[in-house]
C-alpha cells in the first residue's frame, strides 16, 4: 500500500495538472531529442557495417594498364592484402530524354560471379549481365527512367557514338552515393560489352582490401606501397594511387553533420527542459512553503521533505521518459530511414541496443533531479519559522538589497508599471529561471534559423565563387586555342576558359605516395572563379 | 517534582535585528507549566504570545535563555533534532488549521505517524480513525479538507496533533477563525484532553477564557506581566 506521504506527492502533481504536464512535456522533448539522435546513430552505425562495409570497399585503388586476375592473385598473396580485384571505371553518359544526357559511371567487371572488392547485389532481374546488357544501380532509376528489359543509349568518351544496351537487372551498390542525390547514374557491364562500346578491352584499376585495420590510413598506405612495388617489379606501371577515405562512406560526413545538428538541438532541448523542471519545482515549492513548514511541525525532517520533492521530480522524469522514449524511437527510426536513403543503404534491422534506453533513462531521471537539486535543497532546509510566517522580519523580502533599492527609487513611471517592475524583482530566483527559459528557448529558435541561413549563405558563397554556367570535361587533352575558339563560336557563349585537371598524390616523407587529390590548373588571371582568400595570396 | 511533563522557560529573550535597531519580541521571560495544566497565553497583538508559543514548540529558538520541555533542553537542538522531537512529543494546532489540501482528513491524521514512525504501519489507520472519532468527525474521514467546515477542520487538526500521542499540545489561537458555538466545542475538547493528562498551552484572544483553562499567562511588550512565573 502506498504511504501517505507519497499520496501527497501524487495529489500535488494532480492538483497542478497543467504545470505537471508542462514539466513532463519539457522532459519528454529533451529525451525525444536525445533519443532520436542515439536511436538514429545506433541504427546507422550498425547499418554502415551491414551495408557499406559489407561490400568490402576498396582500401586503395592502384591505376595501371591491363590489370587482370593473374595480377590480382599475386597481390592477394602479399601479406597485409586480404582481397584484390581488377576493375575499370569508365565515365560515360546515358541518354535520359530527347537530346538530354546524364553522367554515367560504368563499372567494368571481369567476373560477376567472383566479386571480392566493392561488391554489390542483384535486387531484381538477371545476373550476370550477358554481353550487350547492363545492370543499373537502383538509386539511378529516377534519372535513367528505364526498367528491366528496356534499352538504354550510352556514349563512351573514346568514340562518342550511341550504343544500345539492354537493362538486364537492377542492383544495389551501397558503396555508391545515391545517384538521384548526386545526379549521376551507375551501370555495370562485362569487359566484352565495354569492347562493344568502342573502348579498349582493358581493366585499368586494381582494387585492394587490406588485412587488419581497414580504417588505419598508415597501415593502408604501407600495404599499398608494397603492392605498388610488386606491380612495378612485374612490369606494371602504376600511374596513380587513390586511397579513399578509409572505411568511410562517401556521404558519411553529411550523416555526421545531421547527427551533430540533432545532437545540439537535443542538448538545447534538454537544457530547456531542465530549466523548466527547476522552475516548476521552484514554483511548486514556493507554493508549498507553508505545507513544508506544517510537515516539519508534525515531525518531518529535512531529508524526508527533500525525498518527497525529489520523488515528485522522479515521477515527472518517469512521465517524460514514458512519452520521450517511444517518440524518440519512432523519430530515430524515421531519421535512420531518411539517412539510409541519402546514403543508399538498406535498413536491415531497426533494432535499438539497450544502451540507448539506458542513456535516455539515466538522462531523463538524473538531469531533472540535478536541475531541481538547488530549489529542493533550499526549500527543504527552510526553517519552520520561515515557512509558516506570512509576515514579520525576513531577510528575503523586497527592499532588502541594492537592486530592490535601485528599482524602488525609479521615478516617472506609472504606479501599475512600478508595481509590476518591483514584483518582477521580488522573486529573484524565479526571475532568473524565467530569463533562463526565455534565453535557452530563444537560443534554440535562433540556432535553427541561423543554421538554415548559414546553409543558404554557404551555398550562395560557393555559387558566387564560380562565375560560369557550364563545365564540360573532355576525355583527352585538346589545344587551348582550338577549344576556346570553337566554344566561343557557339551562339550565346560570352566567355570561355580552358583548365586542366589531374589526379595528384602527396608524397610521403619516405617517398611513397600518400592520399590522392584533384589538382586543377587555371589561367593566372581567371575570371571564372573567385574563391575567398583565407590566408596567403 | 516529576519533570517529565514539565515546561520551564528561564530568562528567555528573543530579539530581531531591524533597520531601526534591535526589536525585543520576548524579554527575560520565566515561565513554568506543570504537567496536565491547560494554560492560556493572552496579550495584545505584538505582545510576544505567538513568539512564546513558537519557542515552546521548538518552531523558533531563543536569542538567549533556556527552554526545557520535560527532560529535553530544546534550545540546544538543531532543526532536524527539533523536528524529530516535536513530531513525537508536541502536537501543534494552528489558527488556520493547516491541513494538507491534497490529503483526506484520515490521511492528514496519519501523516505524522508516517514521518515519525511511532505507530506500526498496520495500526496507523485504525488509530487515525479512533482519533477522528474522539474529536467527533469520524464520518468525515475520507473527505478532503476543503469539503469540511472550519470547526470540523480544526477538530481534524487536533486529531492530527494527537496522532503520535504527544504529552504536550501547543495551540495558536485555535478558535480565532471559528464562530462562538464552535469555539466552545473546541475549548471543551481541549479541556477534556487536559483532563486526560495532556499539558496544553494555548495562545488566545478569547474572552472569559478562565472558565476553560487552569491558568492564564498575560504578556505585554515581551514580558510576563501576570501568571505562572518561576
Amino acid at each position: 500500500m502506498i504511504s501517505v506521504r507519497w499520496r501527497k506527492v501524487l495529489g500535488d502533481l494532480w492538483l497542478n495538472k497543467m504545470r505537471t504536464l508542462l514539466a513532463v512535456l519539457a522532459i519528454a522533448i529533451g529525451i525525444f531529442g536525445i533519443g532520436t539522435v542515439l536511436t538514429g546513430y545506433s541504427i546507422l552505425t550498425h547499418e554502415i557495417n551491414a551495408n557499406f562495409l559489407g561490400t568490402n570497399p576498396a582500401s586503395a585503388i592502384l591505376y595501371t594498364e591491363n590489370a587482370d586476375d593473374t595480377l590480382a592473385g599475386a597481390v592477394e598473396s602479399l601479406p597485409g592484402v586480404a582481397k584484390a580485384e581488377p576493375r575499370r571505371v569508365v565515365t560515360a553518359r546515358i541518354l535520359v530524354g530527347p537530346d538530354e544526357y546524364r553522367r554515367l559511371l560504368l563499372f567494368v567487371i571481369d567476373d560477376f560471379n567472383n566479386l571480392r572488392v566493392s561488391t554489390f547485389k542483384l535486387e531484381r532481374g538477371d545476373w550476370p549481365p550477358t554481353d550487350g546488357e547492363i545492370l543499373i544501380e537502383r538509386s539511378a532509376l529516377p534519372i535513367v527512367k528505364k526498367q528491366i528489359g528496356d534499352t538504354v543509349i550510352i556514349q563512351t568518351p573514346d568514340n562518342g557514338q550511341n550504343h544500345e544496351l539492354r537493362v538486364s537487372g537492377i542492383v544495389h551498390d551501397p558503396g555508391q552515393s545515391p545517384g538521384d542525390v548526386d545526379n549521376i547514374a551507375y551501370g555495370y557491364i562485362t569487359i566484352n560489352t565495354l569492347e562493344r562500346l568502342g573502348e579498349t578491352r582493358a581493366l585499368n584499376e586494381l582494387r585492394i582490401v587490406v588485412d587488419g585495420n581497414t580504417k588505419d590510413i598508415n597501415h593502408i598506405t604501407s600495404v599499398t606501397n608494397q603492392v605498388k612495388d610488386l606491380m612495378e617489379g612485374r612490369g606494371y606501371k602504376v600511374s596513380q594511387i587513390e586511397i579513399p577515405n578509409a572505411g568511410k562512406h562517401p556521404h558519411a560526413d553529411q550523416m555526421d553533420s545531421l547527427l551533430f545538428l540533432l545532437e545540439v538541438f537535443g542538448i538545447l532541448a534538454l537544457i530547456l527542459s531542465s530549466i523548466l523542471v527547476a522552475s516548476t519545482v521552484s514554483a511548486l515549492l514556493a507554493q508549498q512553503i507553508r505545507q513544508i513548514g506544517v510537515m516539519k511541525v508534525i515531525g518531518a525532517r529535512t531529508y524526508q521533505i527533500a525525498g518527497l520533492y525529489f520523488g515528485l521530480v522522479l515521477l515527472l522524469g518517469i512521465g517524460g521518459l514514458a512519452i520521450g522514449i517511444p517518440a524518440g524511437m519512432w523519430a530515430g527510426r524515421a531519421f535512420a530511414v531518411f539517412t539510409a536513403n541519402i546514403l543508399n543503404f538498406n535498413i536491415t534491422s531497426d533494432y535499438i541496443p539497450h544502451w540507448v534506453y539506458a542513456v535516455q533513462i539515466l538522462v531523463g531521471l538524473s538531469v531533472p533531479l540535478l536541475a531541481a537539486a538547488v530549489p529542493v535543497y533550499r526549500g527543504s532546509r527552510i526553517t519552520v519559522q520561515q515557512a509558516i510566517s506570512d509576515f514579520g522580519i525576513g531577510k528575503n523580502q523586497f527592499g532588502t538589497n541594492r537592486i530592490d533599492t535601485f528599482v524602488s527609487r525609479m521615478r516617472g513611471l506609472g504606479r501599475p508599471l512600478l508595481l509590476s517592475l518591483r514584483n518582477t524583482f521580488r522573486q529573484r530566483s524565479r526571475l532568473l529561471f524565467t530569463i533562463g527559459i526565455l534565453a535557452v528557448g530563444g537560443a534554440t529558435f535562433m540556432s535553427a534559423i541561423n543554421v538554415g541561413e548559414s546553409w543558404s549563405n554557404t551555398i550562395d558563397v560557393a555559387m558566387n565563387a564560380r562565375h560560369y554556367d557550364i563545365e564540360v570535361k573532355f576525355s583527352q587533352p585538346y589545344p587551348v586555342e582550338y577549344v576556346d575558339k570553337t566554344v566561343l563560336a557557339v551562339p550565346g557563349i560570352s566567355e570561355v576558359e580552358s583548365w586542366e585537371q589531374i589526379l595528384a598524390a602527396r608524397k610521403n616523407s619516405d617517398g611513397t605516395d600518400g592520399i590522392s587529390f584533384t589538382l586543377t590548373g587555371v589561367p593566372p588571371a581567371t575570371e571564372m572563379i573567385a574563391f575567398p582568400i583565407i590566408g596567403g595570396r | 517534582m516529576n519533570n517529565e511533563n514539565l515546561i520551564r522557560l528561564t530568562g528567555v529573550t528573543k530579539t530581531h535585528e531591524v533597520a531601526g535597531g534591535t526589536f525585543h519580541a520576548l524579554r527575560e521571560v520565566n515561565l513554568q507549566v506543570n504537567p496536565g495544566e491547560f494554560v492560556a497565553i493572552i496579550g495584545k497583538s505584538g505582545s510576544g504570545k505567538s513568539t512564546m508559543l513558537n519557542m515552546l514548540s521548538g518552531i523558533d529558538r531563543p536569542t538567549s535563555g533556556e527552554i526545557w520541555i520535560g527532560d529535553t533542553a530544546i534550545h540546544t537542538l538543531g532543526q532536524d533534532q527539533l523536528a524529530k522531537w516535536r513530531g513525537r512529543n508536541v502536537g501543534v494546532v494552528f489558527q488556520f488549521f493547516q491541513l494538507l489540501p491534497t490529503l483526506t482528513i484520515l490521511e492528514n491524521v496519519m501523516l505524522p505517524m508516517d514521518f515519525c514512525n511511532t505507530i506500526p504501519t498496520n495500526k496507523r489507520k485504525m488509530r487515525a480513525l479512533h482519533l477522528l472519532e474522539q474529536v467527533g468527525i469520524s464520518e468525515q474521514a475520507y473527505k478532503l479538507p476543503a469539503l469540511l467546515s472550519g470547526g470540523q477542520q480544526q477538530r481534524a487538526a487536533i486529531a492530527r496533533a494527537l496522532a503520535n500521542d504527544p504529552a504536550f499540545l501547543m495551540a495558536d489561537e485555535p478558535t480565532g477563525n471559528l464562530d462562538s458555538h464552535t469555539s466552545e466545542a473546541i475549548l471543551q475538547l481541549f479541556k477534556g484532553l487536559a483532563a486526560s493528562g495532556k499539558t496544553i498551552v494555548m495562545v488566545t484572544h478569547e474572552r472569559d477564557i478562565t472558565q476553560w483553562v487552569s491558568s492564564v499567562v498575560k504578556l505585554a511588550d515581551g514580558r510576563v506581566v501576570k501568571g505562572s512565573g518561576l
